[in-house]
């Protein structure tokens, strides 16, 4: 029985603090938000390294274990090692965290979201194969327009058929799919509101059993 | 979960209604109330914890229990049922205990007795015990019956009792047994009604009483004349006949088995034979008049005060007909362990009953059992056995049954009893050979088994039996070798496994300790087909060449009006020299070739309005990027370190932000913040705390902070709106917003940002028509079916 | 603007407070009788009939759960997703089928750990759960995605299922399953990530948006969860109500510009 309700009661008691704090901004409330909040950080900065132990001890059992992916984990274990050896040593603005970031870091991540536009790319290509209705035909359509009509093409004159595609996908853009991402967000956010209110008043309980 | 056998919707452990259509459901798991460990629904107790799962009332009474409480134990064959009363009502045993059917079936049909059912003999037994058995004057009721065979029903236990066939009851007892019954008939329960007169003996067995107790103080019963015993009977008797010394040679000469009269002689001569013994729990029997198959079962040298509270029994195998009776035993209650020893399966002194009040009565039944009973009961053996009840003993075994002792147990002292070579049976002194009845003769087997080297079972099985009237029968199940095993009996699996069962059970052991897993998961079947593989190889590369290719010298994207661009050339230009500006560097890595030409963009104007810059960052690869672009900035001329400031990275999210812009304010603050960024939630919370750091200060009287953006152009769709209401002071998104800029600020177009322009125009072109393509193809192609 | 100082936040607090007492109520008349339900969504009901099938083939499921992270505006996202395959968890353990799970964010990789572990000690077979069920990734999104592809492809999958806060990193994954095969389903709340997953996944293996914090009533069919989808519900007919009026009286003039 203890080990359920003291994780409820500081939980619950937690959000209750921090909800107040941010909607009365009466001392000490946005205090004690701002302490919780900190510590909350601690939390997650805690939960990093046990993430980063649990992903060393997943390839260093495959490492051991050998088999498919054995060089991959190679590498990984000695990057990680390495790297958070030596930016601790130097910090994350030294040279060898720039170096690792300019050189490394910021390509690969660069590259890996440009592999998003190929494979966005096939993706819309196999629509058809997927699904075919009159919302996939719709989907495309907007696609093109969207593509064609985003940046004008200087040598076509902007009037006539290319100001047309520019003009729709311009409305396009400002109307239909902005009302649509407007009303996405809203039912996100009432969702959010609901899962964090279920998670405020204990109704779940996601850190115990239920 | 529960699956609703209606609906099949998943409902929650406690359900017992289905929350979708209403049906009942069916709890197919028992949460423990001790661990909360689900248990499957047949448990009583948790395979965790072994808390109790079911109440104790509400545990299903076994099949025998319920048969003892409607009808009574029930017998087979001859075998005497050997069930003590149940515990809570054995304070009061004897006469309320329901009589054996088979037993009752000889007292004739009154069986005033509650709670008895008639048993069923074997047609041939029945009527022959019809033919032979001479009607007594008075019938003996199931009240009058002696000790020794009340006794022998309050054995019965109430629990794990096989059904058995019902005996049809004989219309009267054989003379020889109701004889029996009539000599023996201590007074062990209060409650039993005193026995007959002696005037109910048989003739034959009044003349033995007379002769061998002259000074009986009740009067003789009458003699009857003999009684022709049956053929089955008459057998019996010629087996079991050993010489006795003592026993004088009555049945040669007035029909009397010699067995019989060795009993006679045992009879206290000053004791009328139904009359009811005294009260003597712990009286010894004199065995020294006990024919020799008597006395190989009694204990000479035990006396009640080596074993208190029991009486001594001679060393003695006992009969056959009395083994089997701890066949019975053996048959209903399996020995499973020492804590399985219940007081069915001893003989009726050596029971432990539940309750004291039972155990009492046990000792008192054991007192008034007769002598030459007492000696045919389990003799306690050499091997003591712990955390026995006071009473119980030891009994033991007879050869045959001894060959089934399984290893490890304690080897019981076989020189009492003759060992039978195998396919011989033991001569025994003093008995003839029976005469197998015709009806019996096809069950007797052709040889005997082996007394080695088999399981009990199979040898049970296998072998026939060798001795006493059940001689050359097979497949009679001996009584368990756990009945008299001494404490570390370990008992051993009653059917061997075949070696394919074993084995199928090994693997199946390797597997689920090897785990369903990797080992076993078949990789699924890859559905790239070489086609695909040159499309995806295509796409890519046309991608790739539009975007490093040039096709032209003169630009080819012409960007189109953005109002949101003049307006954030304005607030900038609008800043005063040392003004200081905030610029959060919100955006990731996998951004930084895009975002890095809006930072220099707008680095490079503040910078030439003397502004000092203060960056700060919410996410943690911010500081690098910080130090990027300051190490770029600095490479400017007429840019001094003094105006480049970083705060670093300051966590919590949105709770960063407000933490960023409450420091940041809390003097004039400053004069206009940046915010950078390519995800769309970041920008909404540096809008909405902005937002109330702007009330605040207009509260005060000072003037709001305005907030201009620079988003990548991924975002920028999603952040329009966010961007049209707050950022009013102006915002920029991606390569052709950069080039707008330059334009607003009069600045010639960079000829990097030209080609990627020209590259992103191209690549959307081609991208457009290759999607066009696709779906025309996969549109005559036909849909792809879905797994 | 003093006004504003207090209005924001005075109606934060007044939609919270509603949101409470509706759930509150709602929560209670939903205790007493079984819930309607409100929508249909074939993606929860399928979890099952998935986990069954992994038994059955011997095949791996493949939790992709995004990298929301738990201190940040994600969290609920994530916590929506992880609700969602709680029966998910119970199941996979119970046929001894266990999921991979994999995470691009430190914390989610702790709690969704912990659930795991807790499906198993649930059972009874604490001592069958293994740690690498359970999997950080790596700290980006973009990086995380092309991990759990690349795990894809190594070990196979006979399903995978991508929930949780998603942007288009997601089509890395996507474009592995079309690559190595097997079934897939998933949702996001992002339209970034729902792009390419609408083009992968047919509507019954899809959620958008707000639909995926209908999964754990699905789920567990338990009253709270369906009293906080009729609470979304109730707020949302609020909100469409108070927008029509205000449009309304917008363009009628009432109320000032």
């Amino acid at each position: 029985m203890f080990k359920r309700i003291l994780p409820t009661a500081v939980a619950i008691s937690a959000g209750l603090l921090v909800l107040l704090g941010a909607f009365i901004p009466v001392d000490p409330l946005p205090q004690i938000r701002a302490v919780l909040i900190d510590w909350a950080m601690f939390v997650g900065a805690f939960a990093f390294i046990l993430a980063y132990l649990q992903l060393l001890r997943v390839h260093l059992t495959r490492l051991r274990r050998g088999g498919k992916g054995k060089s991959t984990s190679l590498w990984v274990v000695l990057s990680a090692l390495v790297v958070f050896v030596l930016v601790l040593w130097q910090g994350p603005a030294g040279a060898v965290g720039q170096t690792l970031l300019r050189g490394l870091l910021a390509p690969g991540q660069s590259a890996l979201l440009a592999l998003t536009a190929v494979t966005l790319l096939l993706s819309g290509m196999r629509l058809f194969k997927v699904r075919r209705n009159l919302g996939s035909v719709l989907f495309l359509a907007v696609v093109l327009v969207m593509l064609i009509g985003s940046i004008p093409l200087a040598i076509v004159p902007y009037q006539g058929a290319m100001g047309t595609v520019v003009g729709v996908a311009d409305w396009l853009q400002r109307v239909p799919a902005l009302a649509g991402m407007r009303g996405l967000a809203l039912g996100v956010a009432l969702g959010i509101l609901l899962t964090g209110l279920r998670v405020l008043f204990g109704m779940t309980r996601p850190h115990s059993d239920d | 979960m529960i699956r609703c056998p209606k609906c099949n919707t998943l409902n929650r452990d406690s359900s017992r209604f289905c929350s979708e259509c209403g049906a009942p459901l069916y709890r197919t798991r028992i949460r423990c109330p001790q661990c909360g460990t689900l248990n499957p629904v047949g448990n009583i107790f948790c395979d965790q914890c072994h808390t109790r799962l079911v109440p104790a009332e509400e545990t299903p009474a076994t099949p025998a229990a319920k048969l003892t409480e409607e009808t009574g134990p029930r017998v087979q064959g001859i075998s005497l049922p050997t069930r003590p009363a149940p515990a809570g009502e054995s304070g009061e045993t004897g006469a309320q205990q329901p009589m054996p059917d088979w037993l009752m079936g000889f007292l004739g049909p009154e069986t005033p007795e509650p709670g008895e059912t008639s048993g069923a003999v074997p047609d041939g037994l029945a009527e022959r015990a019809e033919e032979t058995a001479a009607p007594p004057e008075e019938p003996v009721t199931p009240t009058e019956l002696p000790d020794w065979l009340t006794s022998l029903a309050e054995e019965s236990a109430p629990a794990a009792v096989p059904s058995r066939p019902e005996l049809e009851p004989a219309a009267e007892l054989p003379d020889w047994l109701t004889g029996l019954a009539e000599e023996s008939a201590p007074a062990a329960v209060p409650s039993r009604p005193e026995p007959e007169p002696a005037a109910e003996l048989p003739d034959w067995l009044t003349g033995l009483a007379e002769e061998s107790a002259p000074a009986a103080a009740a009067p003789a019963p009458e003699p009857e004349p003999a009684v022709e015993l049956p053929d089955w009977l008459a057998g019996l008797v010629e087996e079991a006949a050993s010489p006795s010394p003592a026993a004088p040679p009555i049945a040669a000469e007035e029909g009397i088995p010699d067995w019989l009269s060795g009993i006679m002689e045992e009879v206290p001569a000053a004791e009328p034979i139904l009359e009811p013994e005294p009260q003597e729990p712990e009286a010894s029997l004199e065995p020294a008049a006990l024919p020799d198959w008597l006395a190989g079962v009694l204990e000479p040298e035990e006396t009640p005060a080596q074993r208190p509270g029991a009486p001594a029994i001679s060393a003695a195998p006992a009969p056959d007909w009395l083994s089997a009776w701890e066949e019975d035993i053996e048959e209903e209650h399996p020995i499973g362990g020492r804590e399985d020893l219940s007081a069915e399966d001893t003989w009726p002194e050596q029971q432990a009953p539940a309750s004291e009040s039972a155990r009492m009565g046990a000792g008192e039944m054991a007192a008034e059992v007769p002598d030459w009973l007492r000696a045919l009961g389990p003799r306690s053996g050499a091997v003591a056995v712990e955390a026995l009840p006071e009473g119980l003993e030891q009994a033991e075994l007879p050869m045959w049954l001894e060959q089934l002792r399984p290893p490890g147990t304690a080897p019981l002292d076989s020189s009492r009893a003759p060992e039978a070579p195998p396919g011989e049976e033991a001569p025994v002194e003093g008995l003839t050979r029976a005469e197998i009845p015709d009806w019996l003769q096809p069950y007797r087997p052709t040889a005997t088994s082996p007394a080695t080297g088999t399981s009990a079972l199979e040898m049970a099985v296998s072998a026939p039996e060798s001795e006493g009237p059940l001689s050359g029968l097979a497949g009679l199940l001996p009584a368990l070798p756990g009945v008299d095993a001494p404490a570390h009996f370990a008992p051993t699996m009653a059917v061997p496994l075949p070696q394919t069962v074993v084995q199928e059970a090994q693997l199946w052991q390797q597997l689920l300790e090897g785990g369903a897993g990797a080992q076993g998961r078949p990789k699924p079947r890859a559905r790239v087909t070489w086609p695909a593989v040159v499309v995806r190889v295509m796409v890519a590369l046309v991608l790739v060449l539009a975007s490093l290719l040039r096709f032209s010298e003169t630009p080819l994207a012409q960007p189109p009006e953005q109002p949101n661009v003049s307006a954030l050339y304005a607030t900038i230009e609008a800043l005063q020299p040392g003004a200081e500006v905030w610029i959060a560097f919100d955006y990731t890595l996998a951004d930084v070739d895009e975002m890095d030409f809006i930072v220099e963009a707008l680095l490079e104007h503040l910078l030439s309005r003397e502004a000092r810059i203060v960056a700060v960052s919410t996410l943690p690869e911010g500081p690098g990027l910080i130090a990027d672009r300051f190490a770029w900035a600095l490479g400017r001329p007429d840019v001094s370190p003094d105006s480049l400031v970083s705060r670093g990275f300051v966590a919590g999210g949105t709770a960063g932000v407000a933490q960023i812009l409450t420091s940041a304010t809390a003097d004039a603050g400053p004069h206009l913040l940046v915010v950078l960024t390519s995800r769309p939630e970041k920008l909404k919370a540096w809008v909405e705390q902005t937002a109330v750091i702007n009330g605040a200060r207009l509260a005060e009287g000072k003037p709001a902070l305005p907030l201009v953006a620079g988003v990548s152009a991924a975002a920028a769709p999603q952040l329009r709106p966010y961007l049209n209401a707050s950022a009013q002071a102006g915002w920029l998104s991606g390569f052709s917003g950069v080039a707008a800029y330059l334009q607003a600020r009069g600045l010639p177009p960079r000829e990097d940002i030209s080609r990627r322009l020209d590259a992103l125009l191209v690549t959307q072109w081609l991208a457009a028509s290759l999607l066009a393509a696709g779906a025309l193809f996969y549109l005559l192609a036909g849909k792809q079916k879905t797994g | 603007m003093t006004t504003d100082l207090w209005l924001r936040p005075l109606i934060a607090l007044g939609i919270t407070l509603v949101a409470a007492v509706a759930l509150t109520v709602i929560g209670i008349r939903h205790r007493q009788a079984p819930p309607r339900y409100l929508r249909d969504f074939p993606i929860f009901r399928s979890l099952p009939g998935e986990v069954g099938r992994a038994a059955e083939e011997g095949a791996l499921i493949h939790v992709t759960l995004g990298s929301g992270a738990l201190t940040g505006e994600d969290a609920m996202t994530s916590l929506a997703a992880l609700e969602s395959l709680h029966a998910l968890f119970d199941l996979a353990a119970a046929y001894d089928t266990p999921p991979l799970i994999t995470t691009g964010d430190p914390t989610l990789y702790v709690l969704a750990d912990d659930w795991m572990r807790r499906a198993y000690t649930r059972l009874g077979n604490p001592e069958r759960y293994r740690p690498a069920l359970v999997q950080f990734m790596a700290a980006t999104p973009a990086t995380y995605a092309a991990m759990a592809a690349t795990y894809l492809s190594e070990k196979g999958s006979g399903t995978t299922m991508m929930l949780g806060a998603f942007d288009q990193e997601v089509s890395l994954l996507t474009d592995a399953v079309i690559r190595h095969g097997g079934r897939a389903i998933g949702g996001a709340v992002s339209p970034l990530g729902l792009a390419p997953l609408f083009t992968l996944l047919e509507p019954q293996q899809l959620v958008l948006g707000e639909d995926l914090f209908a999964g754990g009533a699905e789920a567990t069919q338990r009253s709270v969860f369906w009293a906080s989808l009729g609470v979304q519900d109730f707020l949302r007919w609020l909100l469409v109500a108070g927008m029509v009026l205000t449009a309304l009286f917008s363009v009628l003039g009432v109320g000032g510009p």
